[in-house]
């Protein structure tokens, strides 16, 4: 509850709103006091208080007597203003009471007397109150209006002075920070110690006009002063100078006239100024030197202001000397020490002089004036030239660094590093064989050109497959580096011996070439489909919102992006490629000893050399040229199309990719194998030797590379090695032979061949087994227990030969069940060929004489067979991939019978006029070409584990027959020949020897084919046929040559084509015909075009005959005419071919 | 079905006089190994067809008598030809003596006892270990060979072939062959039986080559054509 009003509590307000007044203007007073001192003491403190100055304390003082007398002012004006009297006589002024009022109406509010009425006294306080409304600013009067006036004043005031203070604060932080810093210890400057003051030291000697004299300074106890300086009619420049153990210095800027110098520091300190006047202008002025360096150098020229002391110039350097000459200095001459000439300055222009000259030595010069008084202070310093020749280059070959032996893939990752002074004209890469016997072959070399740099570094990685001596012989690996000099010096590297890796290694590696190859088909199988999928989504997309205007930007792009994407993929199967192909040439160097892995390896580069090439690279450089030059398209089409591209692509990588996986099992299967035999034997040997050596004391030793499978003779090893050394290294060679065994498990398990898995992680457990008799078997020969250990190396061995046993079997089991499927999946096949032919049978037989009314239902009735047909194809699928070269001919009979299908439906689909009588002949074709599928399936099945690769002996007799019907075809020929027809006149007689002989050759050759084993697949009668080459020899080497003899020939050709063409699967072919021989001409050879040989250049393929290349293969080739171009300059002959 | 029907007659027409001895100077008996020889049709004058299947028992000479069934094949045409073919094909598949009685078939049908041969086919024991497959492969050529001359006997084959060995490989065709015949019958409950088999062939083996028509046999079946 708020107390009831009275003229007290109204008398009370205004007295409150005075004191607040006042307490503000004494805020506010002392804000603006400390800005004010604050400000004072800004402006005085300068960099710093100096020490043992008075001005802080003086400033507190001041502020502090200012402060006080204000508060006392204030308060004495309040107290005054606030008492009763004043008060209320102020407030009945201001509310227009009589005088007296308030103040007798609050006496009798304060002590009413006695007998007075409350009553009375409320009414004349209400009374009083309702005259004194109005807010207590109002009725404060005169000390309220003086009060507010104050406080306005002192705000401007001191807002101002806040306002510099802010401002003083921000541009100069130090400064303010030394100001309050004195300001809050004003007895600490005034009692601080005075620093020794500041000296300036200028040159001793005269200042030459132009030089720039170093000033030095004096300041001890200090970390930097500041230094002033004054060029006279220029504005006074400054900078700081780190003043180090008391000293500092600093050189002034060149001196045209005289300057005025001196240093102040952060404690105020201020040194004397320094005058300095530069001596009179030297004879030679703006003083320049050119130098132009050797034209071999291909460095520009340089030009440096003044003559440096001494100047250090490469050799054949040529030096112009440029400048002003000031007065009568007479000729100018710049002296050897030996006092001869160097160079005679020439006058040019206007006070210009001028000379150039070549040193020739290294020495002093000095400058001397001839012709005139000239003092010797006006002349320049004597300078130094010193003269740096040319040295020579320098390189190396810090990888291999030393002898080495190559890795198994053949690629051998090199450092070459070259420098040189001046610069590199090239730097060259030398590989020669070096035959067992020592020769060293014609090197080869790879040529770097340079031009001029200093230094080169580079890695590349050697490609030597191929490269390697036959016979077993290393390669001789070394630099050679050119420096650009007129004289060409040179530097060559050490020569480095490359030792051929060992078969074992190259296998292994070839091997894992293939278990990449196939990751990575893998890994582009699946990247094939997803971009195939996300294609086709475009393209459905571009289709909805088809404009019909030529497709905007984004489809634009889209396509592009999809055709890179090919590109991309198409790279990426050629690199894939060429891993294996560089694989296959590593195993190549390896002649027979790659167990037909090269074959192998060969088989898989065909099946990515069929993906994604011809028509379709074609096609994709056709849109990438469109998308180019802008070309309008239909970019939903082509974006469907690029995506039915890509789906034919990851067909063509699934059925590739079926290759690859048995591929790397096989070789996976194969190299463990290699790898366990290999431990066996070394193993077994060990065994024997340590129980031949029973009873004997221990031989010492070396030890044998651990885990090498070269590593030595076995016998070696166990004879002449320590054994334990010995069995300890075989042992190495364990782990990683495991580890091949597990990653076989799991590719296994991986494709689901569950059981050969198991066979093959029980063979590493058999391992693990025979490590563990190693281990106790090495351990035994450390202890000298010869009969121990040779025990525990035969376990060991025994055990190998388990895990050994384990993995052939496995092998086996993985091969049957593989085989067993395919030949499953083939007599499915043909049982389905079969019945379709027989219902193509039927279907023919109600063709007979069928009416046009039937022949609809015929015509549904044979397309449906032609899908079965379709289905067919689809279902041998499988075979195609793993047997390809049984699902050839299989896809071809029913291609056959497809077309022929589709053909019946056609004409059954035709009016009587157009299509009457064909259909049943094209029906017994299709009946034909699926019987024809059927029995290829079936022989297909008997060709399934024979290797597919080596050809049966219906396929050699058939190329045998072949290879006898080109040479009775060439006897043909020769016998035609001898009978005048066509040849020239004298040459009849050798001719008819020629044919002879020709014949006699086929003659033996059918006859030694006849006599061989060729079974009951032996088409018509071999041995007629050679009975009639023998005779027809007998009368050419009788010189019978007539008409009847070339019928006979004719006719003998025939019946050898004939023979090879009934043992065709697939039927006769038509092109296969043997013709009567016409004359040959000869024409005379014309000599080349001159013009071929004026350049030695080789034009590269025209861009129109590089289009149908991919990406890839384009890169290829026209690296190699560059670089064939590179390698022949004209006229020159080359230090040898590329690598 | 009618032309179903009709297409078997005209095969009856075509095969049963081709496999009679008479000369007729069309069909079977001209295609017979020596006839062709004697036209230079075949250069298989030491490939005697019936010594075929002892070649076929001598382990020593199985492969060369494989090799002269396919030149007898070749040398025929037509039907006969498929049907040499599927001789063929059981011998590759088969045991020797399954083989060789299968190709004495053909030849006594190529001889003319057509019915005789087939039936001597499909009622031979076997051997004990004789497998389902084989047994189904003979049930097969034997019912193929009386499809000309005794279609009846024909699906009793088949339906033995089905009951015994309903997964063998031949079932499939069996069954689109037997659903044709059952159709072709006037019983409702033939019918009723053909498209019962029908769709099992189309449910069991929807990719097998002979779906599509089995497709469109269902079709005519429900159709009542």
């Amino acid at each position: 509850v708020s107390p009831a009003p009275s003229p007290a509590r109204a008398l009370a307000s205004v007295r409150r709103h005075l004191h607040q007044m006042g307490a503000g203007v004494a805020v506010v007073g002392m804000l603006g006091l400390a800005a004010g001192v604050f400000l004072l003491a800004w402006l005085l403190v300068g960099p710093g208080w100096a020490a043992g100055s008075p001005a802080p304390l003086l400033l507190v003082v001041v502020g502090l007597l200012l402060l006080g007398a204000g508060g006392v002012l204030l308060i004495r004006f309040l107290r005054r203003w606030g008492s009763d009297e004043w008060l209320t006589r102020e407030v009945e002024r201001q509310a227009g009471l009589p005088r007296g009022a308030l103040r007798a109406q609050l006496e009798l509010d304060r002590a009413p007397p006695d007998g007075a009425s409350p009553a009375l006294i409320h009414a004349g306080s209400a009374t009083l109150l309702a005259r004194m409304q109005g807010p207590p600013a109002r009725l404060a009067g005169r000390p309220g209006q003086g009060l507010a006036r104050l406080l306005r004043t002192l705000g401007g005031v001191g807002a101002v002075l806040a306002l510099l203070a802010t401002g003083a604060l921000i541009l100069a932080p130090e400064r303010s920070q030394a100001a309050v810093g004195g300001l809050l210890g004003p007895t600490a400057v005034l009692a601080g110690p005075i620093l020794p003051p500041l000296e300036l030291l200028g040159p001793e000697t005269p200042i030459a006009r132009g030089d720039r004299p170093q000033v030095r300074i004096s300041a001890p106890e200090r970390p930097r002063v500041t230094l002033h300086w004054q060029l006279r009619g220029e504005p006074v420049e400054r900078m700081a100078v780190v003043v180090t153990e008391g000293h500092g210095a600093f050189q002034l800027p060149p001196l045209d006239a005289g300057v005025r110098v001196w240093a102040t520091a952060a404690d105020g300190a201020r040194s004397p100024e320094l005058l300095l006047e530069p001596a009179d202008a030297l004879l030679l002025t703006d003083l320049s030197v050119e130098l132009e360096f050797p034209r071999y150098m291909n460095r520009d020229s340089e030009r440096l202001r003044g003559l440096p002391a001494e100047l250090e110039i490469p050799a054949g350097t040529r030096v112009t000397l440029e400048g002003r000459i000031s007065g009568d200095g007479g000729e100018l001459l710049l002296l050897h020490e030996a006092g001869d000439v160097a160079v005679r300055l020439e006058p040019v222009g206007e006070g210009g002089v001028a000379g150039a000259w070549q040193p020739a030595r290294s020495g002093r010069l000095s400058w001397t004036a001839r012709g005139g008084e000239v003092d010797p202070l006006r002349l320049p310093p004597d300078f130094q030239v010193t003269l740096v020749e040319d040295a020579p280059p320098s390189v190396a070959l810090p990888r291999p660094g030393g002898d080495t032996e190559l890795p198994a893939s053949l690629r051998l990752p090199i450092l070459l590093e070259a420098t040189d002074d001046v610069g590199l004209a090239r730097v060259e890469l030398w590989v020669a064989p070096l035959g067992a016997d020592g020769q060293v072959g014609d090197p080869e070399v790879q040529v770097v050109p340079l031009d001029g740099r200093r230094e080169l570094r580079l890695a590349p990685t050697l490609e030597l497959a191929g490269r390697m001596p036959p016979g077993g012989g290393e390669l001789l690996l070394w630099a050679r580096a050119v420096d650009v000099s007129p004289a060409g010096q040179e530097a060559v590297s050490p020569r480095y011996r490359l030792r051929a890796p060992s078969e074992a290694a190259v296998r292994a590696e070839a091997r894992s070439r293939v278990g990449d190859a196939e990751e990575r088909v893998e890994s582009l199988v699946g990247r094939s489909g997803r971009e195939a999928r996300r294609l086709r989504e475009q393209a459905a997309e571009a289709r909805v919102g088809r404009s019909g205007s030529g497709g905007d930007f984004q489809e634009r792009e889209a396509v592009r992006e999809a055709a890179r994407g090919q590109e991309a993929l198409g790279s990426e199967v050629d690199a894939i490629r060429e891993e294996l192909a560089e694989a296959r040439r590593s195993l190549d160097s390896l002649g027979d000893a790659d167990g037909g892995l090269s074959e192998r390896i060969s088989a898989l580069e065909e099946i990515l050399a069929e993906l994604g090439g011809g028509e379709e690279a074609q096609r994709l450089s056709e849109l990438m040229e469109s998308l180019e030059s802008g070309r309008r398209m239909d970019t939903a089409e082509e974006l469907g199309r690029l995506a039915e591209a890509r789906e034919t692509l990851q067909e063509q990588l699934e059925a590739a990719l079926e290759r690859f996986r048995r591929a790397a099992l096989e070789e996976s299967f194969q190299g463990v194998e290699e790898d366990l035999r290999t431990l066996v034997e070394q193993q077994a040997e060990l065994a024997k030797s340590l129980a031949g050596h029973e009873g004997e004391p221990e031989a010492g030793g070396g030890s044998p590379d651990a885990g090498d499978p070269d590593a030595g003779a076995p016998d070696d090893q166990a004879g002449v090695a320590d054994p334990a050394s010995t069995q300890e290294a075989l042992m190495a060679g364990v782990d990683p032979v495991r580890e091949r065994l597990e990653e076989l498990a799991r590719r296994l398990q991986r494709q689901g061949d569950d059981a050969p898995s198991r066979a093959a992680t029980e063979a590493a457990e058999q391992l693990d087994q025979a490590r563990e008799a190693m281990e106790r078997a090495a351990e035994a020969a450390r202890d000298g227990d010869s009969g121990g250990a040779a025990g525990e190396a035969g376990e060991a061995g025994e055990m190998a030969q388990k895990a050994l046993d384990e993995v052939e079997e496995a092998r086996r089991d993985w091969m049957e069940a593989f085989e067993e499927a395919l030949r499953a999946a083939l007599r499915q096949g043909a049982e389905e060929a079969l019945a379709l032919a027989r219902q193509q049978d039927d279907l023919r037989v109600r063709m007979e004489g069928v009416g046009r009314v039937e022949r609809g239902e015929l015509r549904s009735d044979e397309a449906a067979l032609v899908q079965g047909i379709r289905n067919l194809a689809n279902r041998l699928e499988g075979v195609n991939r793993q047997l390809p070269e049984v699902g050839r001919e299989l896809a071809g009979a029913l291609g056959d019978a497809l077309a022929a299908g589709e053909r019946t439906v056609d004409q059954l689909g035709r009016s009587g006029l157009w299509g009457g009588g064909r259909f049943d002949e094209s029906a017994a074709l299709t009946a034909e070409a699926l019987n024809r599928a059927a029995i290829l399936a079936l022989s297909g099945m008997e060709q399934v584990g024979q290797g597919g690769g080596e050809g049966s002996a219906m396929d050699q007799l058939m190329e045998e027959l072949e290879s006898l019907a080109q040479g009775q075809e060439a006897a043909n020929q020769q016998a035609q020949a001898s009978a005048g027809e066509g040849a020239e006149e004298g040459q009849g007689a050798s001719s008819t020897e020629e044919a002879a002989s020709a014949q006699r050759a086929v003659a033996d050759a059918a006859r030694s084919l006849a006599d061989g084993d060729v079974g009951e697949w032996s088409p018509g009668d071999l041995d007629e046929l050679a009975r009639e080459a023998e005779a027809l020899a007998e009368a050419l080497e009788s010189g019978t040559v007539d008409r009847e003899l070339i019928r006979r020939q004719e006719e003998l050709l025939e019946r050898f084509l004939g023979a090879g063409r009934m043992l065709e699967r697939d039927g006769p072919t038509e092109e296969r015909e043997g013709t009567p021989a016409g004359v040959v001409e000869r024409p005379l050879i014309p000599a080349l075009d001159p013009e071929l040989l004026r350049d030695g250049r080789i034009a590269p393929p025209s861009p129109d005959e590089l289009r149908h290349l991919t990406p890839a293969e384009r890169r290829l080739v026209l690296e190699y005419f560059e670089a064939l171009n590179r390698s022949t300059p004209p006229g020159g002959a080359g230090g040898g071919g590329e690598l | 079905v009618r032309n179903e029907c009709y297409g078997i007659a005209v095969l009856v027409l075509l095969v049963v006089p081709a496999l009679l001895p008479v000369s007729g100077g069309v069909g079977l008996a001209a295609q017979t190994a020596d006839s062709a020889t004697a036209e230079g049709q075949a250069d298989t004058a030491s490939a005697t067809p019936a010594g075929i299947p002892d070649d076929l028992r001598d382990p020593e000479t199985r492969s060369q008598a494989l090799a002269r069934i396919l030149e007898v094949a070749e040398s025929r045409e037509g039907p006969v030809r498929t049907l040499w073919v599927q001789g063929l094909a059981v011998a590759e598949k088969t045991s020797p003596e399954i083989g060789a009685r299968a190709v004495e078939a053909l030849l006594r049908a190529e001889a003319g006892d057509i019915e005789a041969a087939a039936w001597a086919l499909a009622e031979w024991p076997g051997p004990d270990e004789m497998k389902g497959d084989d047994r189904a492969a003979l049930l097969a050529l034997a019912a193929r060979l009386l499809d000309g001359v005794d279609p009846e006997g024909g699906a009793q084959l088949r339906e033995r072939l089905l009951a015994a060995h309903p997964a063998a490989p031949e079932a499939v065709e069996t069954r689109l062959r037997l659903a044709r015949y059952l159709a072709a019958r006037e019983s409702d409950e033939d019918r009723s039986r053909a498209l019962a088999l029908v769709e099992d062939l189309i449910v069991d083996t929807p990719d097998h080559p002979l779906a599509p028509e089995a497709r469109r046999f269902l079709a005519q079946l429900r159709r009542g054509v």
